[in-house]
């Protein structure tokens, strides 16, 4: 009985190319075209074309200004949402979880228990809106590509007695203007990079069309020797009423059955003469991809968190780089220069510098869809006055739930206890939606 | 290589025109953008359509007439609209065979959502019938 399931396996694994049927004769040709080009990628071993960057926009900052010491982002990002995003840090650190994290062992409850939001929206937003417009139309996506540079933050950050010298949250303001974006779409690099694409796109479509065509006549002619004369031309009628009837989505599994191993081989055969422009088509594509999505991003940004009359405002002006180091990781540093406007003490100004590595462990589905599962390191170093250095290293894992909805989950150890309202070492929860990807979703 | 190929009317693969009796086949490409890249031509002619050749591109919709013109009929050719996803992600491709009297039938309605370096050709040939 053993061997029976046994000899059933191997019979399955062996046909399984045919059973494992494609809906159309163009499929069933084009799953031997995509083995074809695997096997010589395993051959080639590129890593060029091995690639799986993920969607444009996955590494677009979705959640709250890094001003905010509840935002899962230590790091800010050079660009904003294209449309409109929403950031909760919804759940503050708990004493439980700190205690748990801390390493010193002396860990204090936070005092204020509320949580932050934040909203940010691009300029290209509220022109849409405006203009009654769909925020996908391609021509004003087009004509609009600088309202795409500018976005504005607006929320509430928790604030801290200890630190903040109230307990009511924070009106946070904020705004980005993207100086250079080499991942936009419209810029001149990447309108080249596509360009180049397009035309190794136009070359392997010359090639299909060829080759498609040569290997439905080389069937007929296996199949029906009788209608193809000496010089291999096929009776035109016969061969028209063969493509309708036996080449048909309902008929052509049965007709490439009838192959012969022979046959097949010489299928294979045409498909690998063809194989090189298939092979730098891919390789075109991929490499737009990867130059405009690894492209460098320079932004500068204000935010500031204004309090209550008794409470302190914090401001930071900040140049943001960005720059994709290769097809998975993403690098950002920050500079900032901050200011702490205090109502019961000395004012603070001072500089910080934070760095951040983000790599994604997963593919996205598609440049809208769900983003990938995404791993960060950061680090960040604050100098100011009347304040001794602080150091603050965080590593986070951002997990998308569904398309245009993400959970950070953040840890995040201090040197110094007030920075992190008395704590040494904190766990931070948020919920970031992108607008923009959760209505590409419903559509 | 992720594309989800979902048909309304499936591909035949191969469509009668009686060019003869005025049937022709209308294209229609529907994209979500930002910027559509497709190629449309045949086996004999080569491109005949390029996304970035039509006016006003990028676009959400693109449509083509093909064997309008008598002069422009060939036996058995075989037709590909040849897909990029790279900046776009979802399109729906349809033909319809027509003659004057308005949509005969449909041929195809295909809807396609990819990743970034999916590739996606549709074809299929031309039978031109008397």
């Amino acid at each position: 009985m053993k061997m029976r399931i046994l000899t059933f396996a191997i019979f399955i694994a062996t046909i399984s190319p045919i059973v494992n049927a494609q809906a159309t004769f163009e499929l069933w040709v084009g799953s031997r075209i995509d083995a074809a080009l695997d096997r010589a990628q395993n051959v080639v071993a590129s890593d060029q074309i091995k690639v799986e960057r993920n969607g444009k926009g996955s590494d677009r900052q979705k959640e709250s200004p890094s001003t905010d010491s509840r935002s899962t982002s230590l790091v800010d990002q050079s660009s904003a949402t294209d449309f409109f995003s929403l950031a909760a840090n919804v759940i503050p650190v708990t004493p439980g979880l700190s205690q748990f994290t801390s390493s010193t062992g002396t860990t204090m409850s936070n005092s204020s228990t509320t949580g932050s939001t934040t909203a940010t929206a691009s300029l290209y937003a509220l022109i849409v809106a405006f203009n009654k417009k769909s925020p996908t139309d391609p021509q004003f996506y087009k004509d609009h590509a600088f309202s795409r540079q500018l976005s504005f933050t607006i929320g509430t950050s928790a604030s801290d007695q200890t630190k903040d010298n109230t307990t009511t949250p924070a009106t946070v303001y904020g705004t980005k203007y993207l100086v250079i974006n080499r991942r936009e779409l419209y810029s001149k690099s990447s309108i080249k990079a596509l360009q180049e694409a397009r035309s190794f796109v136009r070359k392997a479509f010359e090639a299909d069309t060829k080759l498609k065509p040569a290997i439905e006549i080389l069937i007929f002619a296996a199949l029906h020797p009788a209608d193809v004369a000496t010089d291999g031309k096929a009776d035109t009628t016969k061969f028209g009423d063969f493509l309708i009837n036996e080449l048909s989505p309902t008929k052509y599994l049965a007709t490439v059955n009838e192959l012969s191993p022979e046959t097949l081989k010489q299928i294979d055969a045409l498909i690998e003469n063809s194989l090189d422009v298939f092979q730098a088509e891919r390789i075109a594509v991929q490499n737009a991809y990867d130059k405009i999505s690894k492209g460098m991003q320079v932004s500068v940004s204000y935010t500031a968190n204004i309090r209550d009359p008794k409470g302190n405002n914090d401001h930071r002006a900040e140049l943001i780089f960005d720059y994709g180091l290769s097809s998975r990781i993403n690098w950002t540093f920050n500079a900032s220069g901050d200011y702490t406007d205090r109502k019961m003490a000395l004012d603070s100004k001072g500089g910080r510098a934070a760095t951040e590595f983000q790599g994604n462990l997963t593919k996205s589905d598609s440049a809208w869809g769900r983003g990938p599962i995404q791993i960060s390191f950061s680090g960040e170093a604050k100098w100011l006055t009347g304040v001794k250095p602080q150091y603050t290293f965080q590593a986070k894992l951002t997990i998308p739930i569904s398309t245009g909805i993400d959970l950070p989950i953040a840890y995040q150890y201090a040197n110094r206890t007030a920075q992190l309202n008395q704590t040494s070492s904190e766990a931070h929860l948020g919920l970031s939606i992108d607008v923009s990807r959760l209505f590409q979703a419903l559509k | 290589m992720a594309i989800t190929r979902t048909p309304v009317v499936e591909n035949p693969g191969a469509v009668r025109v009686s060019v003869g009796s005025g049937q022709f086949l209308h294209f229609v490409v529907d994209a979500g953008g930002p910027i559509p890249i497709f190629v449309f031509g045949s086996n004999v002619k080569g491109v005949l359509f390029d996304a970035a050749d039509f006016p006003g591109h990028p676009l959400p919709r693109y449509e083509w007439d093909h064997l309008k013109n008598l002069s422009d009929t060939q036996q058995l050719e075989f037709l590909q609209l040849r897909m990029s996803f790279l900046t776009n992600t979802n399109y729906t491709y349809t033909v319809q065979l027509k003659d004057s009297s308005g949509v005969l039938s449909t041929v195809l309605q295909i809807g396609y959502v990819g990743s970034p370096t999916d590739i996606q050709p549709e074809s299929f040939t031309v039978v031109i019938v008397p």
